[in-house]
């Protein structure tokens, strides 16, 4: 059966360019290739009845970015109360697909937007539903690549900016936006005992696709000093001699975290997104679907800040705190509120402050729990 | 009309460089298409731009065709669609509608003559000097020799021919004839000619004319005999027909200001009105110095001026003589506006004049910049009188439409003035439209509770709301709120018409305030967001409390939400909620519920009411949970609820570590016998896992990983199966999915059991055992190759463990409240005893386990985000602390 789009639709903006609806009516097959007819049907009837009532016609489908786009699913979602997740799912996937599939046919420069949602195709098992086959997909990285990971970002020294990023996320956990505003200055020597370091973040990070600096953090507990083993603070170390010697200045004010070897440049959360998708792939070899898993994963945790939508933040993360969770001992090792403050969460024993960590005595207790088995 | 043609043949020809499409063809030459708008189903419809060039040329061609032989049929559209339908034979034809829209909007010229109020005599010759592509500036001097010297006129006519090609010379002769015709008839006729030849020009157009017509007719004063003339500089001939035609000022003289002599003498030969004379540019000067012409309504077209210079000096000249009573309309287009640089206004404002009265108005299109579009919507008006007194609320704005049953302008009842002149004059003209947008938007939106109609509803004491209709529309019935002393509206569109007053109340008071807004918000929320910071700590009667919560009526069941309702508007209600008392709530409750009267058990009432009265109390709004006193009270009747409460928390709910060794004793037993059940039992013992998750074990969810040397096997809990075991199902949440390290002691047994499946059921086929079950029993349920033990038996046979004399050795006795005991037995329990049995012995025993890890194992949710979020509990280095864990507490166990 084919499906003709009523002619009644503008399917250019009156300039002659191509809108959302354009954009549909050309790459609706080509996106629904694999789907029953009745489940096409169903999505065609919800184009016309739902989804294109509520996109200007008169707006070329360039102009879309993804804050305006996330404004549209928000407002079809709360459209005469759809309730069900799965739909509310479906019509994201309705409005996205055509727009990301339209780029990427017609814009050879065309580089995948980070906070929409998967780029991968996650495909479930035969004979299992969703669930199932998310259950089986690795939150973390395993023994062996977490040891890949490690070792290559103990090497990093020469590496470009975004993946030197990649590191300090690697060994402190924490967002992308936090990991974008910290300064060469944040890595910091503790008085009492030389020789160890930690990391302050959060106290300043990116905003929303800017590299431009904000106060604050996600939360009010976004702030926290990490403290960081001596190897790689010895890469941290070189890649700072390694700058002074070529800019001729102090790297203090520079961001860790830069665009390139540009490093009085600071990069943003969707260049770190882009460089670790590229990271998980190329150096990881982690499956494509395994990410996609993921991402399909975190659109279903509602408490997961929308900053972290992305695997390559959550990968990370997960796996420090996997690392860092796999030392809990309540005698001797990582209580649940070092656990907690260490991944920038409300710290729920009331015995224990935020502010407690500030000292450099409790830090060093915190340094000798993770590094000194 | 021939241009027109001319155009889109010269780009059909040269389509072929496809750097320009047809909307941006279209656009650049606004006359091919008058209202892009009226055609868009054609131009953005999906067919070819040679198609849709196609059809316009065709169309043009019939236009054309048909204004030279004019039909006298009323129906012309109709017998033109007849023409264009035998003209496409290569095409395809367009459906009537479709045609019309078209062909009425191809050029302003329209078939029928509304507009232009044309005789057809003149269609007719105007159709012949198109089809002979006369220039205009030949045809008036034509008929400028025919007002001189009408003998003349014919000899240098046929002089004139020999310029002409042959094949040409009669059309041109019977057109020039048909001409001399109409000058030989009346003024009308000749005027329908002018008018013709002067519409062409961009700055003109019929629509303004009507409107400028309009508003200066309406400020002439006719009752006065013999009154000061009007003056009319510079018009366009449309105006000038329409004057004589409807002559607004039959009693007074009316002074035609014309920019030349041609005109003059044209138009004066035919002119039979005592009332109306014609004088060119520099006799104006000359006229008004006598007093006796000094007009009191002055007119002054700043359109069509060819220079710049004249303007200001003819506008100079007026200003100069009319004085005292003068009114003057400078009339001016947007282009003027837009480019003039305020060259007019200095004009106007160094005159100092405190007593002329100028009004100066600009006629603003509605187009934008992307889409030409030339149908002018808004008028602007300014009065220069008395600038240096009042200089603000000088501009005003109106919007004009046209009345389409009587195709007569009319200007809207919407005015507004623009506070500072000094903006206006930078201002655009898109952003002046926009601020007649806005302006009108603005005041759609001021409301006051005193609107018509309206009838005050009261949902509670704290909560009323305004609520009107209109018969007209079903759609968008509008209430608001009253808070303090701002009004919340929010429009709410009702699902059908109402017939009466009484229906419309009827749906305001009981359905609307639990409607969600056009916008997708609930009236509720949209309240309580307003209100609630002022109910706190104060009185409010129990419908408020529920009106209010949204959040909590919101997660109800609908049948609940419905009982809600069912109290909001019932006369408990309307009390406060500190002046309910237990007694009062008991009644009304088993009055409504008791029974099962209205479908709902009184209890789950009860229970929903018991949340809102928390609320209340964390609020301030009341002081005890009457609801929870009402439900104590209830139950203490049926049961006594304390009692229930100590036995649960004495009755025992793990085994001893000799009871568990005992099962394991007597599992190892049933091996050979009842082997599916021997090996559920331990797995349920193990991991305190439910019978539906054992029984769906198959062996493809037994996996291993190898750690330092040892090897890790782990069971993947990912579905269940129903509970007579036909139908495989999965978890709802994902806290369901996960993965048990197995410890050291079941291993063997798991592994012995697979050897021997392998060997009996799958004759050696590794492959085919991977959808075989764990616990395969020889009568069990076969769910394709997989044989299912029904869950139903599993548990069957563990209670019988239970009800086995050795291990059905304890008794509790728990004192009851008439003063006896009360028996409680293990087997009381025995639903859950694997699951709160491995929580004891983990967290309550063991010193290893972290509460999270038990809670990942029995499949509850973890309590905080760490773990719920961000550790992996998959990961290995995770599974291998995990098995050292249990491993030891089995090992500590068996041992």
């Amino acid at each position: 059966m084919i499906r003709v789009f009523p002619p009644s639709i503008h399917y250019t903006t009156p300039n002659g360019e191509v809108n959302f609806q354009g954009a549909v009516k050309e790459m609706f097959e080509e996106i629904n290739k694999d789907v029953s007819e009745n489940v096409k049907n169903d999505y065609f009837v919800a184009y016309i009845n739902r989804i294109f009532p509520i996109f200007n016609t008169s707006v070329p489908l360039k102009d879309y970015d993804d804050v305006l786009i996330n404004n549209k699913i928000l407002e079809l979602q709360s459209y005469r109360a759809v309730l069900d997740e799965t739909i509310k799912s479906d019509y994201r996937h309705l409005i996205l697909d055509p727009i990301k599939y339209h780029r990427k046919k017609h814009d050879s420069n065309y580089e995948e937007m980070s906070y929409w949602g998967s780029v991968y195709k996650f495909h479930e098992e035969k004979g299992e539903n969703q669930e199932s086959t998310l259950s089986l997909i690795p939150k973390s990285f395993g023994e062996e690549i977490d040891q890949t990971a490690r070792v290559f970002f103990l090497n990093c020294e020469d590496a470009d900016g975004e993946t030197f990023g990649l590191a300090v996320m690697y060994f402190i956990g924490a967002r992308e936006n936090e990991i974008c505003g910290i300064n060469y200055s944040d890595i910091i020597e503790m008085q009492s005992h030389p020789d160890c370091h930690y990391i302050i973040s959060g106290y300043v990070t990116t905003g929303k696709n800017t590299n431009k600096l904000e106060p604050g953090g996600k939360t009010r507990n976004a702030g926290k000093r990490t403290p960081i083993e001596t190897e790689f603070y010895q890469t941290v170390k070189r890649r700072m001699d390694k700058i002074e010697k070529e800019t001729g200045k102090s790297c203090l004010n520079l961001p860790v975290a830069c665009r390139g070897h540009r490093y009085d440049v600071r990069c943003d959360t969707n260049d770190l997104s882009v460089a670790g998708r590229r990271f998980f792939k190329d150096i990881l070899h982690i499956r494509e679907n395994d990410l996609a898993g993921i991402a399909v994963e975190m659109e279903k945790l509602k408490d997961t800040p929308f900053e972290e939508k992305e695997p390559t933040t959550y990968l990370f993360r997960r796996n420090f705190a996997t690392r860092i969770g796999n030392l809990r001992n309540d005698k001797n090792g990582l209580s649940l509120s070092d656990l907690q403050y260490l991944q920038s969460h409300n710290i729920e024993d009331t015995k224990v402050k935020r502010w407690d960590y500030n000292d450099d005595e409790v830090l060093y207790k915190l340094y000798l729990k993770m590094f000194k088995k | 009309m021939l241009k027109i043609k001319r155009k889109i043949d010269n780009y059909i020809s040269n389509t072929n460089s496809k750097d320009q499409n047809l909307v941006t063809f279209l656009n650049a030459n606004p006359d091919i298409v008058l209202d892009i708008d009226a055609v868009r189903d054609l131009i953005y419809s999906e067919k070819d731009d040679q198609y849709k060039l196609l059809t316009l040329q065709k169309i043009i061609t019939i236009k054309l065709l048909e204004d030279n032989n004019r039909p006298k049929n009323t129906n012309a559209v109709f017998s033109a669609y007849d023409e264009y339908k035998v003209l496409c034979d290569d095409i395809d034809v367009l459906d009537k509608n479709t045609f019309e829209l078209i062909y009425k909007s191809i050029n302003n010229i329209p078939l029928s003559n509304l507009e232009l109020s044309c005789s057809s005599k003149t269609i007719n010759i105007i159709g012949s000097f198109l089809s002979i592509d006369e220039p205009k500036e030949s045809i008036i001097s034509f008929l400028k020799l025919l007002s001189i010297n009408p003998e003349k006129s014919n000899i240098e006519r046929i002089k004139n021919l020999s310029v002409y090609p042959f094949d040409k010379r009669m059309d041109i002769i019977s057109a020039y004839s048909g001409a001399r015709k109409l000058f030989d008839g009346t003024l009308p006729f000749l005027l329908d000619l002018l008018c013709y030849l002067e519409l062409d020009d961009e700055y003109d157009f019929v629509l303004e004319n009507k409107v400028i017509f309009q508003r200066f007719s309406f400020s002439i004063d006719n009752s006065v005999l013999n009154a000061q003339p009007i003056l009319i500089v510079n018009p366009s001939v449309w105006f000038i027909k329409k004057w004589i035609k409807n002559n607004p000022a039959s009693n007074r003289r009316t002074f035609f200001c014309l920019p030349n002599n041609d005109y003059k003498e044209i138009l004066e030969t035919k002119l039979n009105n005592n009332n109306i004379y014609f004088v060119n540019y520099s006799e104006l000067d000359n006229l008004l110095l006598n007093k006796k012409y000094i007009p009191t309504n002055t007119l002054f077209f700043g359109n069509h001026f060819d220079s710049i210079n004249n303007k200001i000096h003819l506008l100079n000249t007026v200003l100069n003589h009319v004085i005292d009573i003068g009114l003057i309309q400078y009339y001016d287009y947007d282009y003027e506006f837009a480019s003039l640089d305020g060259t007019v206004d200095r004009c106007i404002v160094s005159r100092d004049s405190k007593d002329i009265n100028i009004t100066r108005t600009w006629l603003l299109p509605s187009r934008n910049d992307n889409n030409k579009k030339y149908k002018r919507s808004i008028l602007m008006e300014l009065k220069y009188g008395y600038i240096k007194e009042e200089y603000k609320n000088d501009f005003e704005i109106y919007k004009y439409e046209i009345n389409k049953k009587y195709n007569i302008p009319y200007i809207t009842s919407n005015v507004f003035s623009i506070v500072s002149n000094k903006d206006i004059l930078n201002k655009k003209e898109g952003s002046l439209r926009e601020y007649y947008r806005n302006e009108k938007l603005k005041q759609e939106k001021k409301t006051d509770l005193k609107r018509e109609q309206g009838i005050r509803i009261n949902l509670s004491d704290e909560i009323s709301y305004v609520f009107t209709f209109s018969n007209k529309k079903r759609a968008r019935t509008r209430c608001y709120f009253d808070n303090n002393d701002k009004a919340i509206e929010e429009s709410v569109i009702s699902p059908t018409k109402f017939k009466t007053k009484e229906e419309a109340y009827e749906w305001a008071k009981y359905i609307y305030p639990f409607q969600n807004t056009e916008r997708g918000t609930s009236i509720r929320q949209i309240v309580s967001d307003a209100v609630s910071n002022t109910l706190i700590n104060t009185q409010i009667c129990l419908s408020t409390l529920i009106f209010i919560n949204y959040n909590l009526f919101d997660s109800l069941p609908t049948k609940l939400q419905d009982e809600m309702k069912y109290i909001t508007f019932s006369s408990i209600g309307e009390h406060y909620i500190n002046q309910i008392s237990r007694d009062d709530l008991t009644s009304f409750l088993q009055y409504s519920y008791l029974g099962n009267k209205r479908g709902v058990h009184i209890y789950e009432v009860l229970a929903v009411l018991i949340k809102f009265y928390d609320v209340a109390i964390s609020n301030g709004n009341a002081s005890e949970n009457t609801a929870s006193l009402v439900l104590k009270e209830l139950r203490k009747n049926e049961r006594n609820i304390e009692l229930a409460e100590i036995n649960d928390a004495l009755t025992l709910k793990n085994l001893s570590v000799k009871e568990i060794n005992l099962i394991i004793t007597k599992c190892k037993k049933l091996f050979g016998k009842e082997t599916a059940i021997a090996i559920g039992t331990l797995l349920r013992l193990t991991f305190g896992l439910e019978p539906n998750i054992v029984c769906a074990f198959l062996w493809k969810d037994l996996i291993c990983f190898e750690n330092n040397g040892t090897i890790i096997y782990q069971l993947i809990v990912r579905r269940q199966v129903n509970n007579d075991g036909s139908l495989f199902g999965f978890f709802e949440k994902d806290y369901h999915y996960r993965l048990l390290p197995i410890p050291s002691f079941l291993v063997e047994i798991i592994l012995n059991e697979r050897k021997r499946q392998l060997k009996e059921i799958a004759n050696d086929n590794e492959e085919y055992l991977l959808g075989c079950t764990i616990a395969c029993g020889n009568d069990s349920v076969l769910l394709g190759q997989a044989r299912i033990l029904s869950p139903i038996k599993l548990y069957e046979a563990n209670r019988k463990l239970f009800l086995d004399k050795k291990l059905n050795g304890r008794k509790l006795e728990v004192p009851d409240n008439k003063g006896g005991t009360l028996q409680t037995n293990i087997d009381y329990f025995v639903g859950d005893i694997f699951k709160t049995n491995l929580r004891h012995y983990c967290l309550a025993i063991s010193d290893d386990f972290f509460l999270d890890d038990v809670l990942y194992i029995i499949g509850n949710k973890a309590t905080n985000t760490f773990y719920s979020n961000y550790y992996d509990f998959r990961n290995r280095e995770s599974q291998y602390q995990l098995f050292i864990k249990l491993d030891k507490l089995w090992r500590q166990i068996i041992e």
